[in-house]
């Protein structure tokens, strides 16, 4: 059997076959005779495997300049023959000026929001990553189990966890804590500027990769009164001379006290999540807030760095027990570690605690629209081609009987597609430079773009080159492939590719309409989160931050700001009504299940006039009185907590448990939206603290929010002259809260118009077409007596049709994307699918009229004499 | 001696040559091939080998002709190389280039060479 085998064995075939691909043929029958015989030579001292390896050694080992053909990936560029297809490619273009500026148009419109997303999505996937230690730097995240297996994960940590694990897990380099960067005024002399900033320690400048100018960070760690600020604030400050004035100056941060400046570090750049114009000393925190020292606190957030060789799971599971030996109960909290800069992208998870996505879910949307709009103005020119193919036809038959061969008319056919998509790029180039700063002040974001970035240049010469392939191929396949016998002498002309233009056309409304329903929901979504009743007032108040001063004065403030005319009441109450962040779990009741051990109570700070300021009734009992003095000790909770608390009987009266103390509940609030919108309302406690609330709200008089604002200004000038006055409204606190949403509500109603208009301009060019063609059909039926009714019908009916069609299709799709979108808002709007799929039909079919019925009406209001003598 | 750098040769230039001149009738890739590796004891491969005489073709050193076919080369034809008069001068001039300088080498002499 091997012995037949090596007797007529022949070396591999797909060798020889590679070889014949790309040798030169006129060495072809020496050179494999010559490896035919060295394979035959190596047979007989080896096995056939040992042969067939050297056989392919050899034939590789032909892969030399000189022994390979010409390759033409192209047609073959004959100068001459270039310079004719340019010329011809613009005396087209301009004969056919219309359909000329139709594709251009649409092209360069879709290609200038194709490549603003671009940036965006470029800049979005930077964030964080310019820290030198990006991959060893994690973010450290808690879990909380709930009842049934489910996991939430939290940002909130205990400090000595954090601080414990550089002293306890090999591995870990460094702790670094993020405080929240809040707006703070600061004073240097008699300069007062607002501005953001936080607390810190060195390894902040250090493990990330903020760049120190002067000083020294190390300072942070060992001086409670030091403080870094950036160069820009030093530049505010001490104006240009700040080199040499600004180190050791006094810088007053208000509610914090005085710091010296010991350090100043770069402006953090604009691809960074952190954005800190101050650091004071975390030592100067902590002593402030001793309570975070206790590991059953988790007001800290904060990143690990970790050593080059370290294994993040290990250290995570490490960090994980060394938590829990320091939690009581069954249900114990865990950590994970999350690399830094994936928090920004990736920061939301699903409850057992994987990664559900995040901010990502936007730079997804974007470039799914993106696609889809590049598609849409690809198909357009597609169409225009092909079907002008039967006008282009004559033009084919004459080169082709004078002898062009196939690749030359492909080669023609892809310059214009090339010429026509380079000027659209010009154009879109040209547009997106006018809109960037449109573009960032609509995201709300810095790009931080440099224009030398080579990723920029390759990503619009990549996308001109696919875009010219894509619109250009088809119809330059389809051109090159008439017969030029049909086309010179038959006056039958074919018409190439109709039902893949029917088809195109379809599946150019399903993507537009795909758009302008999601666009729809969006926006309606959008205004239901601005317009929703929270359950509460949200409508001219003013939010002031509460700070020992205005405390110490607070009565007397209170009182002169209710005497003016303008002011309908003045409260506290802290942290935020409409966001609740401080939560605890120190609540105990009877018959609390074990499972039940984590639930999370929010709280609130406030004072005994809080529901009327707010407009949020009671369910039950009352809030607290003025001068009950009794009522610190007891507590108001709102239904849910009653919900999931499930007291026997009736709840006011009974006691449960606070933070280790009897509470007596005297009433109930009703619910209102006290978390974002994309979570459920949580149990609450109100405690009556007006000394440590937070925030101080001043409600305006309908119509009265000038006068107001000017009371509030006098009144604080008067009784607290030291204090900086800055306030802000509570709803656009609230408008701020869903930015994403309201910038991708904005996009999505501009996607959908540009689409739509990409999609009509597309129409036209088709219906123009379509009208010509059939000049002669229409003015025979006008002779024959037809009325101008039925002329328009059979002009758009079938253009009418396919749009119906695009529509059958897009309706189920985007219900069921839609829905699911919907779903991730715990509070959504309701959509009345069928007057919303309505209205959207309806409206599409009103365009499509209108686009093609124009064109359509004077078709067939043309005198038939005009288009029966031209022949 | 401007002249003379268009006819420089390489070693594994003038190597082939040589071969080309040995072998004869024989000279065709594949056997150049094999005889270089045989008596170098360096291995190359028939794709090295005919890029070579391919350049000395070129420059009119060698020139080639279609020899006959042979079963074992399944039925195909080789072709065989001859080194062409231009060919020879080069080679002679490559030799006396050695020559002399060897010749100039301190402590060798032309006998210790084995030249007469």
């Amino acid at each position: 059997m091997h012995e037949e085998i090596d007797n007529q064995a022949q070396p591999p075939a797909a060798a020889t076959r590679f070889l014949r691909w790309f040798l030169r043929p006129d060495l072809l029958e020496e050179v494999e005779g010559d490896l035919h015989e060295k394979y035959m030579d190596k047979l007989e001292g080896t096995t056939s495997t040992k042969a067939n390896w050297q056989y392919w050694y050899q034939v590789l080992q032909y892969l030399r300049p000189f022994a390979i053909r010409q390759f033409h990936l192209l047609p073959k560029i004959n100068p001459d023959m270039f310079r004719s297809h340019f010329k011809v490619t613009f005396r087209n273009l301009w004969s056919q000026k219309f359909h000329s500026i139709i594709n251009i148009l649409g092209l360069g419109l879709s290609l200038c929001v194709v490549f603003l997303i671009l940036l965006w999505v470029r800049d979005e996937w930077n964030v964080d990553k310019f820290h030198l230690n990006a991959d060893q730097l994690f973010r450290v995240k808690r879990t909380i189990p709930l009842e049934g297996q489910a996991l939430d994960v939290y940002r909130g940590i205990s400090y000595p966890l954090l601080k414990t694990s550089v002293e306890e897990i090999p591995g870990v380099r460094a702790y670094i804590p993020i405080g929240y960067s809040h707006e703070d005024h600061l004073q240097v002399g008699e300069e007062v500027l607002r501005t953001k900033g936080t607390f810190a320690n060195a390894s902040y400048l250090e493990g990330f990769s903020f760049p120190l100018l002067q000083g020294d960070a190390k300072q942070l760690d060992d001086r409670k009164d030091a403080v870094a600020i950036s160069e820009s604030l030093a530049l505010r400050f001490f104006g240009n001379d700040w080199r040499t004035e600004a180190m050791g100056s006094t810088l007053h941060i208000h509610d914090n006290g005085d710091f010296s400046i010991q350090a100043i570090y770069a402006d953090f750049p604009a691809g960074s999540s952190l954005q800190n114009d101050f650091l004071y000393s975390l030592q100067a925190h902590l002593d402030d807030n001793e309570w975070l020292m206790e590991w059953t606190n988790n007001g800290m957030q904060g990143v690990v760095l970790l050593q080059e060789n370290a294994n993040p799971a290990i250290v995570q599971s490490t960090m994980d027990a060394l938590f829990k030996e320091h939690q009581e109960g069954d249900l114990k909290e865990g950590i994970i570690l999350q690399k830094f800069h994936e928090d920004y992208l990736f920061g939301q998870y699903d409850n057992k605690a994987r990664v559900a996505g995040g901010r990502i879910e936007y730079v997804r949307i974007f470039v799914v629209a993106a696609v889809f709009l590049l598609i849409i103005s690809c198909i357009n020119f597609i169409n225009l081609s092909t079907a002008r193919a039967t006008k282009r036809a004559r033009e084919v038959g004459v080169r082709k009987t004078i002898g062009a061969g196939k690749k030359s008319l492909v080669s023609q056919f892809l310059i214009e597609s090339f010429v026509i998509t380079v000027f659209a790029v010009i154009l879109s180039v040209a547009m997106t430079v006018i809109l960037f700063p449109f573009a960032e002040s609509l995201t709300g974001k810095d790009f931080a773009i440099s224009f030398g970035d080579p990723y920029l240049y390759i990503a619009v010469i990549g996308i001109t080159v696919i875009t010219a392939l894509l619109a250009g191929f088809y119809p330059a396949l389809v051109l090159s492939n008439f017969k030029p016998i049909n086309m010179l002498s038959s006056k039958q002309e074919k018409r190439g590719g109709l039902s893949l233009r029917r088809g195109l056309v379809v599946l150019q409304f399903v993507l537009s309409l795909l758009l302008i329903v999601s666009a729809l929901v969006v926006s309606q979504q959008v205004n239901h989160i601005m317009n929703a009743h929270l359950g509460m007032q949200k409508e001219n108040l003013l939010s002031i931050h509460q700070d020992e001063l205005i405390t110490n004065k607070y009565d007397v403030l209170k009182r002169e700001l209710e005497s003016k005319e303008s002011v309908a009441g003045v409260t506290v109450a802290g942290p935020t009504p409409h966001q609740m962040l401080a939560s605890t779990s120190g609540v105990n009741w009877t018959g609390k299940r074990p499972d039940q051990e984590n639930v999370e109570f929010s709280i609130l700070w406030t004072a005994h006039d809080f529901p009327e300021m707010f407009e949020i009734p009671m369910a039950a009992g009352r809030f607290y009185r003025k001068d009950e003095v009794g009522d610190t000790t007891r507590i108001v909770v709102n239904e849910k907590a009653l919900e999931i608390m499930g007291l026997e009987g009736d709840p006011i009266g009974q006691t449960i448990e606070w933070w280790g103390d009897p509470r007596q509940i005297i009433g109930v609030l009703q619910d209102f939206y006290n978390q974002s919108f994309y979570e459920q309302i949580s149990p609450s406690a109100f405690l009556l603290d007006p000394d440590n609330a937070g925030s101080l709200f001043v409600k305006a008089k309908a119509g009265q929010v000038a006068a107001c604002i000017t009371d509030v200004k006098s009144v604080f000038r008067e009784v607290v002259p030291e204090v900086p006055l800055h306030f802000t409204f509570v709803d656009d606190q609230i408008q701020s809260q869903y930015q994403s949403e309201i910038v991708t509500g904005k996009l999505a109603n501009l996607f959908a118009i540009i689409s739509i208009f990409v999609s009509c301009l597309g129409l036209l060019g088709l219906i123009t077409f379509v009208a010509q063609q059939k000049t002669k059909e229409i003015g025979i039926r006008k002779v024959l007596g037809a009325s101008l009714p039925s002329l328009v019908g059979l002009l758009s009916r079938e253009f009418i049709l396919l749009v119906l069609l695009a529509f059958m299709v897009a309706s189920p799709i985007s219900y069921l994307v839609l829905v699911q979108w919907l779903d991730r808002f715990a509070n959504h709007v309701q959509i009345n699918w069928l007057l919303l799929f309505g209205i959207t039909g309806l409206g599409a079919m009103v365009i499509t009229l209108i686009t093609i019925g124009f064109q359509s009406v004077k078709s067939a209001l043309a005198n038939p004499m005009e288009s029966l003598r031209t022949e | 001696m401007d002249k003379m750098q268009e006819y420089r040769l390489g070693e594994f230039e003038e190597v082939m040559m040589l071969l080309v001149g040995i072998l004869h009738e024989e000279a065709y890739t594949l056997k150049i091939e094999e005889e270089y590796t045989r008596q170098t004891q360096r291995s190359s491969s028939v794709g090295a080998v005919h890029a070579s005489l391919n350049r000395l073709e070129k420059k009119g050193f060698l020139k080639s002709k279609m020899g006959a076919p042979t079963a074992k080369r399944g039925g195909r034809r080789k072709r065989i190389y001859a080194v062409t008069a231009l060919g020879d001068r080069v080679l002679n001039d490559a030799r006396h280039l050695r020559l002399s300088l060897w010749n100039q080498y301190p402590g060798f002499s032309r006998n210790q060479l084995g030249y007469a």
